[in-house]
């Protein structure tokens, strides 16, 4: 059984009940514990970072508006990541784009490092095998390993079981490792 | 022939694709500035809409209070007056204390509702001259199993027969201990229903934590209300505040002053009162506050923890904590709080507290060596003084966390005079981390821990922290002593 994410660690229900009181300390503790994880996760959907911070500004403007109809259950991080689920979902709606992993958002510095390495031909093929997967894997895929959430908080916000998560999340890893090792073939 | 990929191997690729860049710092730290402050205005907004509602209320209460104490005077001689006139509140079991000086209202009957297997019950009903309040709670199907769909946010709000509709302007999650089909109990609390109005029609446009097109949507459910049985509301005693301690006292051994020997000690204006008691059936809900003066103490910074409560003969009586009475406003300097016992004791009852409180501090600060590679487990002793505000501080050690990523550093600090929990930063780096660490009850003297965190890497060189706030026990005798 994996616990709580340490980065998500800080925020209970007394940090929220102080938050909603206005305790600019508590909600400075929220957003130091959230942002950068919804940040990440919204410019890996989105194209541009200019429509990442925006997402990411609105995300927590929503947070501030919806924070009163919060109802603990230990839960935080499924329910903020809700919210920033709906405004990404929101923006395609407007733009009638689709989202993706966007491996070309990669920072360049990490890029060149990493291309020197061995690696640099399975990450090549690996871009291209996540192309061929379904939102709902891609889904995973992104709330898993770029913004980093810990199983039982994806199962939390799915609204599913964390086995079923793991076991989902195992599923892909097998099928791109299966795709991936056919290409060496 | 092929390959075969390890899966930490292929997860560590994966890792490696699915990394964005890290945000702008200078538009993160504008966000977080503006988010801190539209966060706060928000909530005192929100209370001072909460207090506006209630201000009708408390002139009317201000009125009746002056006509109170006139029958008294005219009465003094005549006791049923004044119990009867301690029965202007009464407390009802989920709902809390109302004011009872006009007729209470409530549901004439529970109400039971099932649509495809999922059943809504209107449990109770309390209609007062301040508000409305409702709690339903519903079940569902054995084999229900939510999408992971968004949450449905439309708010509840009630019609009146005249087509006017209430917003709700509040609701929360009750327990649900007692109800072993319960999968929620939500209580709601609207505006007012005229005295003349006894049918309404409460409207849930989607049962509250479930998602969006999991569960029958669009419940209308008639209610009826009718005079409030006396028998269902508890009797409530208000009291007059007595706040404990009142007055500066002389400095003792367990505070030493710094350059001036006769320094008293500072109690921060703290107080504490009880203000009412709830008599229950099966017991007693007590509510109190406490308050302070002092304007270095932050914003709900004084933590009021009861340790015990003792009977006459010394016998430690059970509590439980309870919903508080309202919600006081960051600059109201005050807290609320309130505890329910049962009735097995011997009067009168000793409540022990123990009062602590965060002061904001203006300075107060130390350098110290990493070292060039810290390593986790690695402690360096300090051994500094910082002078924070007037009191010394023993800044004894520092060690690296052993958490990934980043550098998280734990110092070891101590005073000798009231303080027993510290708030340091490293001006110059937002903190990836932080706070406090001390025990949960720590006494004077006591060790305790504050730490401090770099998310990527460490400065060069030296590290000069500040102390940014500091928590301290508060002296004085915090005992209550209360009789049914």
């Amino acid at each position: 059984m994996e616990n709580e994410n340490p980065r998500h660690a800080g925020v209970d229900v007394q940090t929220v009940q102080h938050a909603l009181a206005g305790d600019q300390s508590a909600l400075a503790q929220i957003y130091d514990a959230y942002a950068r994880s919804i940040y990440r996760y919204h410019l890996s959907r989105v194209e541009s970072v200019p429509d990442a911070e925006d997402l990411t500004s609105q995300t927590f403007m929503a947070v501030i508006e919806a924070l009163p109809r919060y109802q603990h259950r230990n839960n935080f991080t499924a329910w903020i990541f809700q919210i920033a689920r709906n405004k990404a979902m929101d923006h395609f709606r407007k733009t009638h784009s689709h989202s993706e992993i966007n491996e070309s958002m990669a920072d360049p510095s990490q890029s060149e490092a990493l291309e020197a390495v061995v690696r640099s031909e399975s990450r090549a093929r690996l871009k291209s095998l996540l192309h061929l997967l379904d939102e709902d894997e891609r889904e995973l895929i992104r709330l898993r390993y770029t913004a980093e959430l810990s199983f039982v908080e994806i199962a939390q916000l799915l609204g599913r079981k964390e086995d079923a998560v793991r076991k989902s999340i195992r599923r892909i890893l097998d099928r791109l490792s299966i795709q991936m090792e056919a290409h060496h073939a | 022939m092929p390959e075969h990929i390890h899966p930490s191997e292929l997860e560590r690729t994966l890792t490696d694709v699915a990394k964005v860049p890290e945000p702008d710092a200078e538009f993160m730290n504008s966000l977080r500035a503006r988010f801190v402050a539209e966060g706060h205005a928000s909530a005192i907004k929100n209370q001072e809409t909460h207090m506006k509602r209630k201000t009708f209320s408390q002139r009317l209460t201000w009125a009746l209070a002056v006509l109170i104490l006139v029958t008294l005077v005219v009465l003094a001689t005549q006791p049923t007056v004044v119990n009867a006139l301690k029965r202007l509140f009464g407390y009802v079991p989920n709902v809390g204390v109302i004011d009872q000086s006009s007729q209470v209202r409530m549901l004439t009957e529970p109400l039971t509702v099932t649509r495809k297997n999922f059943t809504v019950t209107i449990e109770q009903a309390v209609l007062t001259h301040e508000k409305t309040v409702i709690i339903y709670s519903y079940s569902t199907p054995p084999d229900f199993s939510p999408n992971p769909e968004p949450m449905d946010m439309r708010a509840p709000f009630i019609t009146l027969p005249d087509g006017t509709q209430l917003k709700i302007n509040q609701g929360y999650r009750l327990a649900v201990q007692d109800c072993s089909t319960c999968a929620m109990r939500y209580s709601m609390e609207f505006g007012t229903i005229p005295a003349n109005i006894n049918t309404a029609s409460l409207q849930l446009p989607s049962l509250i934590g479930t998602p969006a097109g999991s569960a029958p949507q669009d419940w209308t459910i008639k209610l009826t209300f009718k005079p409030a049985d006396p028998s269902a509301i508890a009797p409530v005693t208000e009291y007059e505040v007595t706040p404990v301690p009142t007055e500066t006292v002389s400095a003792t051994t367990t505070e030493p002053a710094v350059g001036t020997p006769t320094q008293a000690i500072n109690t921060y204006g703290v107080t504490q009162g009880l203000d009412k008691v709830a008599q229950l059936p099966d017991g007693y809900i007590l509510y109190g506050h406490v308050a302070w003066t002092d304007r270095s103490i932050r914003p709900y910074g004084v933590s009021t923890n009861l340790l015990s409560i003792k009977d006459a003969n010394g016998v430690d009586v059970p509590f439980d904590y309870a919903q508080t009475e309202s919600n006081a406003k960051p600059e109201d300097m005050r807290l609320d709080w309130a505890f329910k016992i049962g009735k097995d004791f011997v009067a009168p009852l000793k409540l022990d507290f123990y009062m602590e409180a965060s002061i904001d501090v203006n300075g107060g600060s130390f350098t110290f060596d990493p070292g060039p590679d810290p390593q986790p487990g690695q402690k360096r002793n300090i051994n500094q003084d910082v002078l924070v505000g007037n009191k010394i501080v023993h800044v004894l050690s520092v060690e690296r966390a052993d958490t990934q990523p980043g550098f998280f550093f734990q110092f070891t600090l101590q005073s000798d005079s009231n303080i027993i929990d510290a708030f340091i930063i490293d001006p110059n780096f937002p903190p990836a981390g932080g706070g406090g660490g001390a025990v949960s009850m720590p006494q004077v003297g006591d060790p305790f821990i504050s730490g401090y965190g770099y998310e990527k890497s460490l400065p060069q060189g030296s590290i000069t922290m500040k102390f940014f706030s500091i928590g301290v026990l508060v002296p004085g005798d915090w005992t209550l002593s209360w009789s049914p």
